[in-house]
């Protein structure tokens, strides 16, 4: 059974809470401090050697050098600040000069230590772990390596009663390649107006930013009462205000968010229609504000000149738009659509808000974030590895073909 | 010879046939005025038509969210829903208070909850910032061994979506003990590799003769960095907190991982079950007369908008550098 | 196409409480005939823009009238002027080639493809720009832009080309180069071309006609050198010509005209104090001349000698007089005489600051 893995985290359970975090931090910095040290001067010394001394005779000299030089750095405090760095220096004053000119490294330290804990070693833990079958992360013990967790979370055929990867996956890219063009080309249109008005133009931009600073939990409850059939009062049952309005038109009340709710099954997957409109209708509201103080900035940032030039040439309205304006805000526009897919493949906080905890029935609006921490409640670390480094793989492919796509366009600015 | 050129010996160039008098009817200034004025009214009355429609579908949930808030639930659960409350109940306010949430047994006030947001907020924004300030002096100033190697591998590390370490950070701390407590909180998102990263840049526009002069002075690099940096990049440091603070006030899925209720924060206590039922001190809105399965809506609604209206708050007082971090982090990518 | 300007004048409300309006153009009278180069001159703020682009269409007047030929254009809208306008800053669309920026107003003005190539092609030949179509505008020097947004001006073949600032923007050399262009290009099409510059010389070099202008009034109107030796009053005598007029505070005396206690000329006006202008090319050295400066320091320019002298009565720390270098001056003498070219002497009433006449 293979322990090492888990050994900053056992080190970690001997000490009591407080005191692993200072020892941490103490012991990484003097571990980085002394091998930042060490390879240094190592590196610096010329390579014709007197003698031969070989390598670790090399190191203990050194070594020996070094204390000497650091009792030296707590002894006597350097007089003169500016000193002529002449070939009279002593070793030990070269040394305490060196240690100096790297106290940058001290700066960083805090942020670099907290980074290992919490970013570099998940990365390698997660790499590594995915490929374990029938990992128990208590333990650590697991039987044998493979791909294993990966075809199980492909299959769906993870014995837990939890998220379908498959369905998560068909979900996040539905919701997102629907509501990320359709919330950004209304932004456009919105700045379009925006831009085109003198009046008041202060306030309509001030609430129309205001869903930017939203919790999207919370909001995402109030929409589920727009669409929830709620319960009953007076022996009446209550529609929820979506379906009034469609009863106007007669349209008969859907069961949008509920348990009810209309779906298509395709196999082992369902497409939940309804849902998917709450969904996009929620996210277009929610991802419009930030879209539209990028593309408003970006309007008003165009150089007046241009519209006077365009006036004299006799553009219209709409030529001055599609040739002049539009063009000018590319950049933007790509920005915001690959911003925009990028949250959209990691969204989460909206699907829950709106259908809960357990995302939708039997987790039919389950996202691919949705799946890891479904996972990870269920305690079940293979399949969150796995499922996690799926998505880190398809996101870099949605990157990598941005990249392609985008640098064929110019920016100007 | 070329269309431009004037014709030999006439003083008359070839200028375009240009129609001055714009219309067959022959010129009427005040005509054209008119056709002008009128175009552009109907163009502005549909601009200001569909800019309104779009600030009303905005605010509506806004809207929505606080007259619910204020509803009965009868009122509430009524087949034509209203727009403006028939009574105010504003005891609903006072019930969430004393609403004890349950969730996986253990339950929380909202007193304490209020109590562990504003502790995490402030602690990790401000350890946060401290970190991000020196990393960033570092990285922008200083000169060390792999100073741009490191830088580098800093930002690779954006590239990864965070949920990729969600997992492995939930063991660690499991492992170490951590859980149900505030560093847990805190310490895995004290490092903000963005923000150290637009700070960076921000400390890289001052001028490196300010530092050379502070040199000169007598200035240490610490002095320098808090005397003369810090105050220069304060709009940035400012954007920088609060958006931190936001953050920290919209956390849901780590503090569900790693705590239980009475250690989670607001947003959990939000999406958990508001039921009438007799609370410990006796207090209770509608005795029970919905059951204990049975979800208050205004209850939950009032608890919303005591989530959502701070927000709302801040962004109103704070709107020019909220507005200037995010259009900052836009158009640095 | 002949212009006429009558009584424009164009105000701006004032923007913040208790701030007066500014008035960035008053009462402004003047014809220009057709086919000519006119430059409105003069220091910044004093409404030049203002006024081109009032002529462009771009800005409507507060009131007075604009005519092109007989007709009055004052409330048409800008693209229907068919004027060709030049920006400061070239304004060129930086997302499309030089050849869309050209075509760019041909295709609003739905111009069939081959004739609107071919019209491109031609405006890109005056400007000598035809090897650089492909390219973007960030890609050319600054000299290069300016000759696209000239062609763009050209191409839609208009009544009038208006240029703001033209050479502004360019390096000291190319700035020479350039205003011959200008002007071979106006002669070439003949279209009659309004700019505005605030630099006399490049006015002066290029201009047929020249609009003087400070603070929203017109100062003079005519050609270059009839300003240059006939100017209405000391501030276009102060404006023109490098180096500048001397001004020195004197008065009239029984038909004589007297700086400090020496008479320096006649003249048939009556006895008054006047401000009185020399230009530098106006002193002839002499040993009794008329005229006595303090010699400061004498500066070898080749050509001419430049004397750089004090006086009690300048009204600017130094007196700069040109003489032709042939004339030997006195090594170290601390004073030199001179006699003023009564050509070259202008009166200035004290008070308006009008030109006695």
């Amino acid at each position: 059974m293979a322990h090492e893995f888990n050994l900053l985290s056992q080190i970690l359970t001997v000490f009591p809470q407080n005191a692993v975090i200072i020892c941490c931090v103490l012991g990484v910095i003097a571990v980085l401090m002394a091998a930042t040290i060490i390879l240094l001067y190592l590196k610096k010394r010329p390579k014709k050697e007197p003698g031969s001394v070989g390598f670790f005779g090399r190191i203990k000299n050194n070594v020996k050098e070094k204390c000497a030089a650091v009792k030296d750095v707590f002894k006597k405090k350097p007089k003169e600040e500016y000193a002529y760095a002449g070939p009279e220096l002593t070793k030990g004053e070269k040394f305490r000069r060196g240690l100096k000119s790297q106290s940058g490294w001290l700066f960083v330290a805090p942020a670099l230590i907290l980074m290992a804990v919490f970013t570099f070693y998940p990365i390698i833990a997660a790499l590594v772990n995915s490929f374990k079958q029938g990992y128990n992360s208590m333990t650590g013990s697991f039987n044998g390596w493979g791909f294993d967790n990966f075809v199980r979370v492909l299959k769906g055929d993870t014995g837990t009663g939890g998220a379908d990867f498959v369905q998560c996956l068909i979900n996040t890219l539905v919701l997102t390649f629907i509501s990320v063009p359709l919330s950004t080309l209304l932004a456009l249109l919105i700045s379009v107006a925006l831009n085109s008005i003198k009046r008041i133009q202060k306030a309509y931009q001030t609430i129309l930013f205001l869903p930017y600073l939203t919790n999207a939990l919370a909001l995402g409850a109030v929409f589920a009462t727009f669409f929830q059939i709620i319960g009953t009062a007076n022996n009446t049952e209550s529609v929820g205000i979506v379906n009034n309005v469609l009863g106007w038109f007669g349209v008969a009340p859907v069961d949008w968010v509920g348990l009810t709710s209309p779906h298509w099954e395709i196999g082992r997957l369902s497409i939940p229609w309804a849902k998917y409109i709450v969904t996009i209708i929620y996210e277009i509201w929610s991802g419009l504000p930030f879209k539209i103080l990028i593309l408003f900035s970006a309007m008003q940032s165009i150089n007046k000149q241009y519209y006077d030039a365009a006036k004299v040439d006799g553009a219209s309205r709409w030529t001055v738009l599609w040739k002049i304006t539009a063009p000018m805000i590319m950049p933007q526009i790509s920005y915001l659509l690959v911003t925009g897919i990028m949250g959209g493949m990691k969204q989460y906080s909206a699907v829950v808000g709106i259908f809960g905890v357990t995302m939708g029935q039997d987790y039919d609006m389950g996202t691919m974030v949705g799946y890891l921490y479904n996972y990870i409640e269920l305690g079940q670390m293979g399949y969150a590895f796995a499922g996690s480094l799926i998505l880190f793989i398809i996101i870099m492919i949605i990157t990598w073909i941005n990249n392609k796509v985008t640098k064929k366009r110019t920016t100007y600015r | 010879m070329s269309f431009l050129s004037k014709k030999n010996g006439s003083a008359e160039a070839t200028v375009g046939k240009w129609d001055l008098s714009a219309g067959d009817e022959g010129f009427d200034a005040e005509k054209a005025k008119k056709r002008d004025k009128v175009k552009h009214i109907i163009r502005n009355v549909f601009i200001y038509i569909f800019l309104t429609a779009c600030a009303v579908l905005a605010f509506l949930p806004f809207y929505w969210m606080i007259i619910s808030s204020v509803k009965t639930e009868m009122e509430f659960r009524e087949s034509v829903p209203t727009f403006f409350p028939h009574t105010f109940q504003w005891k609903n306010y006072w019930m969430v208070f004393h609403q004890v949430t349950s969730k996986n047994s253990s339950s929380a006030s909202f007193s304490q909850i209020l109590i562990n947001t504003l502790v995490v907020g402030i602690l990790s924004t401000l350890l946060g910032l401290v970190i991000i300030v020196i990393t960033a002096y570092a990285f922008a100033r200083m000169k060390f061994k792999g100073k741009n190697m490191l830088f580098a591998i800093m930002l690779a590390t954006m590239m990864i979506p965070g949920e990729l370490f969600t997992a492995s950070n939930y063991i660690t701390v499991a492992k170490a003990g951590m859980t149900n407590s505030y560093t847990v909180l805190i310490l895995p998102f004290l490092v903000s590799v963005y923000y150290i990263y637009l700070l960076r840049n921000n400390f890289m526009q001052i001028p490196e003769s300010l530092y050379q002069a502070a040199k000169v002075d007598g200035l240490s690099d610490m002095g320098y960095l808090i005397k003369v940096m810090v105050p220069l990049t304060a709009p940035t440091l400012i954007s920088i907190t609060l958006l931190r603070f936001i953050g920290t006030w919209n956390s849901y899925i780590w503090p569900r991982l790693v705590n239980t209720a009475p250690w989670q924060m607001i947003t959990n206590w939000v999406t958990g079950g508001f039921v009438d039922r007799k609370q410990p001190d006796g207090f209770s809105l509608y005795g029970g007369a919905y059951g204990l399965s049975e979800s208050l809506n205004t209850l939950k609604m009032a608890a919303v908008c005591m989530v959502s209206l701070p927000l709302l708050i801040l962004f109103i007082f704070c709107r020019k550098y909220i507005m200037r971090g995010v259009s900052k982090s836009g158009t640095k990518g | 196409m002949k212009i006429s300007i009558q009584h424009l004048t164009k105000i701006f409300p004032s923007r913040t409480k208790g701030d007066k309006a500014v008035h960035a153009v008053e009462d402004m009278n003047i014809e220009i005939p057709s086919g000519k180069l006119v430059g409105l001159l003069g220091p910044s703020g004093c409404g030049k823009s203002t006024t081109l682009f009032m002529l462009s269409g771009l800005e409507s007047p507060t009131s007075g009238k604009i005519m092109f030929d007989d007709q009055d254009v004052t409330t048409l809208s800008a693209e229907k002027r068919g004027v060709g306008l030049v920006f400061q800053n070239y304004a060129l669309y930086p997302h499309m080639t030089v050849e869309q920026n050209i075509r760019f107003p041909l295709d609003n003005m739905r111009i069939k493809k081959e004739e609107g190539n071919a019209r491109a092609l031609d405006a890109a030949r005056l400007v000598q720009i035809e090897d650089l179509m492909a390219r973007k505008p960030n890609e050319l020097s600054g000299g290069q832009q300016q000759r696209v947004a000239i062609a763009r001006a050209l191409v839609k073949m208009p009544n009038v080309l208006l240029l703001d600032e033209p050479l502004s923007n360019l390096d000291a050399r190319l700035r020479l180069q350039t205003r011959e262009e200008i002007k071979r290009i106006q002669r070439t099409t003949g279209i009659t071309t309004v700019f505005v510059t605030h630099d006399q010389e490049e006015a002066m070099s290029i201009c047929d006609t020249m609009v003087v202008m400070k603070l929203g009034i017109v100062q003079q109107i005519g050609a270059p050198q009839d300003i240059y030796d006939d100017p209405n009053n000391l501030f276009v005598a102060n404006f023109l010509g490098t180096p500048p007029i001397n001004i020195f505070k004197g008065k009239i005396s029984g038909g004589k005209v007297y700086i400090g206690g020496e008479a320096i000329g006649e003249t048939k006006y009556e006895d008054r104090d006047v401000y009185v202008g020399i230009r530098p090319e106006g002193y002839i050295y002499h040993e009794d001349g008329a005229f006595t400066l303090q010699l400061d320091h004498i500066e070898v320019m080749g050509r001419d000698k430049s004397v750089v002298s004090t006086h009690e009565a300048s009204t600017k720390p130094t007196v700069r007089s040109i003489i032709d270098s042939d004339v030997p001056l006195p090594r170290d003498a601390t004073e030199l005489k001179f006699n003023i070219k009564p050509n070259k002497l202008f009166l200035f009433d004290a008070e308006t600051e009008e030109r006695l006449r």
